[in-house]
């Protein structure tokens, strides 16, 4: 995971885009939190930009 | 039976490909002063294949890729740079202007106060100077024109030129869409021993003088042989230097980079937090090494 997050730092792709954790079956209301986290920390980042603000052929 | 008609044209790439496909004709006067007017006076499909070698990255290259598109009954994409990008393609984890500001602004040998940059479009009292537009992105042959082979490699060797060679006179080609190379990954044809693979520590190449028999990657050092496809006659391993990936995904693998990552990460054998970040230091450009010739090809294209 860290060399996967240097990788994509080096694609332009924030770090807090991508996020691996372990939750338990049994673990619901964890579940429900880290991915309420995950949604307002990519909400906070904004749109992905697709094209990589590249003008032609992007 | 008519002569065959061969065409070669280069377009963001380094040359190797022209030398590779060419390297025994060393006088040819009568055969190399084409220009792009002869080209478009040819009839639709009068070409019977065009090996294209090189990327494409300006406009220039787009309108050859098209007129020898519709010239060609066959195109193929010659060479790493031609099937994924290769080399010219890394452009692509910066982009025009970047490019532009350290080749005529910040580059030690530029010397350049007014900052001049190349322009598409210069008037002079003779009139306008036009120049082909640079691109953002680098793109693959096969992004921009119907490719039907691939001949992967920096350059292709000349084993697969000669077998294409052959298949071309003996008008036994392979179905449109193959790729003429190995069916397997470079690992699966690599004469070194495995024995245990896991690594401690990553090694650059100047850093260690491999073992000659064993496995490069068990060894420490980043051989794309996983993430490879074969039937380069394993050139770079018999001469004690790893694979960098030069003939592309292997079938079935849609992001070289991405697969080299998977493996590489397997083989890690780091037992703290610690460590894993020293593992993740010694691999000092992660991108740029699983995707050194992949780049316009993989799953993410470009920096974004």
């Amino acid at each position: 995971m860290p060399l996967l997050k240097k990788m994509l730092a080096q694609f332009g792709i924030e770090d807090g885009r991508v996020k691996l954790d372990w939750i338990a079956a049994s673990e619901g209301e964890r579940f429900a939190a880290v991915v309420d986290e995950m949604t307002e920390q990519v909400r906070k980042l904004g749109p992905f930009n697709p094209n990589g603000g590249g003008r032609k052929h992007g | 039976m008519a002569k065959l008609k061969l065409g070669l044209y280069w377009a963001a790439t380094c040359g190797g490909c022209d030398v590779a496909a060419l390297a025994d004709i060393v006088f040819w006067p009568i055969a190399l002063d084409f220009k792009k007017h002869h080209v478009e006076a040819m009839k639709d499909k009068e070409i019977d294949i065009t090996l294209w070698n090189g990327a494409v990255r300006s406009s220039e290259h787009e309108e050859m890729a098209h007129l020898l598109r519709a010239k060609s009954k066959a195109m193929v994409a010659f060479g790493a740079c031609a099937c994924f990008g290769g080399i010219p393609a890394l452009g692509n984890f910066t982009n025009k202007s970047e490019i532009f500001e350290r080749v005529y602004i910040t580059a030690p040998s530029s010397d350049n106060p007014n900052k001049v940059f190349p322009q598409t479009k210069t008037k002079v009292a003779e009139g306008d100077l036009t120049l082909p537009e640079m691109w953002d992105t680098v793109l693959a042959l096969g992004q921009v024109v119907d490719v039907q082979y691939y001949i992967p490699g920096c350059p292709p060797t000349v084993p697969i030129i000669l077998k294409v060679v052959e298949a071309i006179a003996g008008n036994a080609l392979p179905p449109p869409g193959a790729v003429i190379a190995g069916e397997k990954t470079l690992c699966d044809e690599c004469p070194r021993k495995k024995e245990e693979k896991k690594i401690a520590r990553i090694y650059r190449s100047h850093e260690l003088i491999p073992v000659p028999e064993k496995c490069l990657l068990e060894q420490g050092l980043v051989c794309m042989g996983p993430a490879t496809r074969g039937g380069c006659g394993a050139l770079c391993i018999n001469a004690n230097m790893p694979c960098r990936g030069c003939f592309g995904p292997p079938p079935g693998v849609y992001d070289q980079g991405a697969k080299m990552l998977s493996a590489l990460a397997s083989i890690y054998e780091a037992s703290d937090e610690k460590e894993i970040a020293r593992m993740v230091d010694e691999m000092v450009d992660p991108a740029g090494t699983f995707y050194r010739f992949g780049m316009s090809t993989s799953m993410l294209k470009r920096k974004r």
